[in-house]
């Protein structure tokens, strides 16, 4: 009986190929802000900043008519979130808010389909803040520069037509 | 005709008898032309001279343990661990560097799929170079070719792989090419040595040291997925990958082919690709397709995929897709 019972147990853990538990960890982002934390400048509530142009130097390309920080900033804490039903969330939970409007990208990040995601396809894995790729005032992905192609192919063709 | 048919007979048992003569002068011959090659003052370096006659010969020597090698589907245990020995020491020789050579076996109930979403690539070749460095490849030379497109087609003609500047350019797409791990593959079958096989979990691998260089498979693969060695890999020391699977990313000797395996190495042990995990966008997706759970199984069940060439029922692992 004994016997059977440490065959058992010791049979039990190779069913899982030794392969962590699956879980996900998204990464954090207020750690990663450029002027955090907010409050060594924003004290109090900051009610009545008006344009979102006017602050940071940024240039704000994600909504029309959008007018008000205040929209998606909390003015109770300027270090949270707020929701349209005014729940305040945290910087790092961003996705709950970008979710009001976008949820159909939001169903395709939740089950891993959108942006990317590095660790194992088979165990623990990392995944992305919308706010980690794209900037919440100019959602748009950048352009950026193609790294050079390494294979230098004897026929290059010339320049303009082949 | 029974005449010509007698004279026919008498011919023959001429020849039949002409046969054990030239059999044995032929013998004869073959013995001492063996004992001219395969005894030579020093037996480490016995067929270094077959190479020798280019000067930027490099790389290890081709030594009789190499040359006597056993196929790798025929190995026991010992002769791998004998093999892995070898190519260490001649790693540790020749780069200067300590690997860890293995050869992780398909995991049951696995079949690898890539998928790769257009709408998000911009062309910025990301993945190229992880690639490159991933698979300890010659820094002159890519496995994933990124071929810029003109909206609206799929002429290849048309498409321009030397692009350069800021991406994604207007009116452009960006397509990546890398093996696509076919099910009907037309390299496999073209290789005279069986050098090249597919493995259970959907992967197509090379025995680098059984490859003879002959290059069919790269003219039969229709999509420019293999790339021949001319030359012996130059790597910097400080930027060679020492997790080396046997059948995947070790460093290839001289004239063997290669190409994208899609990082057997870490995908067996349940890890990304390191393209995927290099590409900014996130266009780029792995996994079980046997798995229902799996993002893969979700992409296949939702989006509208491709594949290039379907015409030449060659069954890719590797689908494309807009959204």
């Amino acid at each position: 009986m004994k016997f059977w019972v440490v065959l058992v147990l010791s049979i039990l853990p190779m069913a899982n190929h030794g392969y962590a538990e699956e879980q996900i960890t998204i990464i954090e982002r207020e750690s990663q802000m450029g002027f955090w934390p907010c409050s060594s400048c924003h004290t109090g509530n900051f009610k009545g900043l008006g344009d979102p142009n006017n602050q940071h130097q940024l240039t704000f390309k994600h909504m029309e008519n959008v007018n008000e920080c205040l929209f998606c900033h909390s003015f109770k804490n300027p270090e949270r979130l707020h929701l349209e039903d005014g729940t305040t969330i945290t910087f790092n939970e961003s996705y709950r808010l970008c979710t009001l409007c976008h949820g159909e990208i939001y169903r395709e990040w939740k089950v891993g389909i959108h942006g990317l995601q590095t660790g194992y396809w088979k165990g623990p894995k990392t995944r992305r803040n919308c706010t980690q790729c794209h900037n919440a005032h100019a959602p748009k992905f950048p352009p950026m520069e193609a790294l050079p192609n390494p294979v230098d192919y004897p026929n290059k063709p010339a320049e303009g037509k082949h | 005709m029974s005449e010509n048919s007698n004279s026919n007979n008498k011919k023959i048992d001429v020849l039949l008898k002409e046969k054990p003569l030239k059999r044995r002068s032929f013998l004869k011959a073959l013995a001492t032309a063996g004992a001219i090659t395969f005894f030579p003052g020093k037996q480490t370096k016995a067929f270094a001279g077959t190479f020798t006659d280019k000067k930027d010969r490099k790389g290890p020597h081709l030594t009789w343990e190499k040359f006597f090698q056993k196929y790798y589907k025929e190995m026991t245990p010992e002769d791998k661990k004998r093999v892995f020995e070898r190519i260490t020491r001649e790693t540790k020789e020749y780069y200067g560097v300590d690997i860890t050579l293995a050869d992780p076996q398909p995991i049951p109930g696995v079949k690898f799929v890539f998928f790769l979403n257009l709408s998000k690539c911009n062309g910025n070749r990301r993945c190229v170079i992880a690639c490159q460095k991933e698979n300890n490849l010659d820094r002159s030379k890519a496995w994933i070719t990124v071929l810029e497109m003109e909206n609206g087609g799929f002429d290849f003609e048309k498409s321009d792989r030397h692009y350069t500047g800021i991406v994604p350019k207007d009116g452009k797409f960006y397509l990546p090419v890398q093996c696509l791990q076919c099910d009907n593959p037309p390299c496999v079958k073209v290789c005279p040595t069986e050098a090249t096989w597919k493995e259970k979990d959907g992967i197509v691998v090379i025995d680098y040291d059984w490859c003879i260089g002959c290059r069919y498979c790269q003219a039969a693969c229709p999509y420019e997925a293999r790339k021949f060695n001319w030359k012996t890999p130059e790597i910097p020391q400080d930027e060679i990958n020492t997790n080396q699977n046997y059948l995947g990313n070790r460093i290839r000797p001289r004239g063997t082919i290669e190409k994208c395996h899609f990082c057997s190495h870490r995908t067996r042990v349940g890890r990304y690709p390191a393209c995927l995990e290099a590409c900014p966008t996130g266009a780029r997706k792995f996994g079980n397709i046997l798995d229902p759970e799996s993002e893969v199984s979700k992409i296949f069940n939702t989006k509208t995929l491709f594949v290039l060439k379907e015409e030449l029922n060659t069954k890719p692992s590797f689908f494309y897709y807009f959204d």
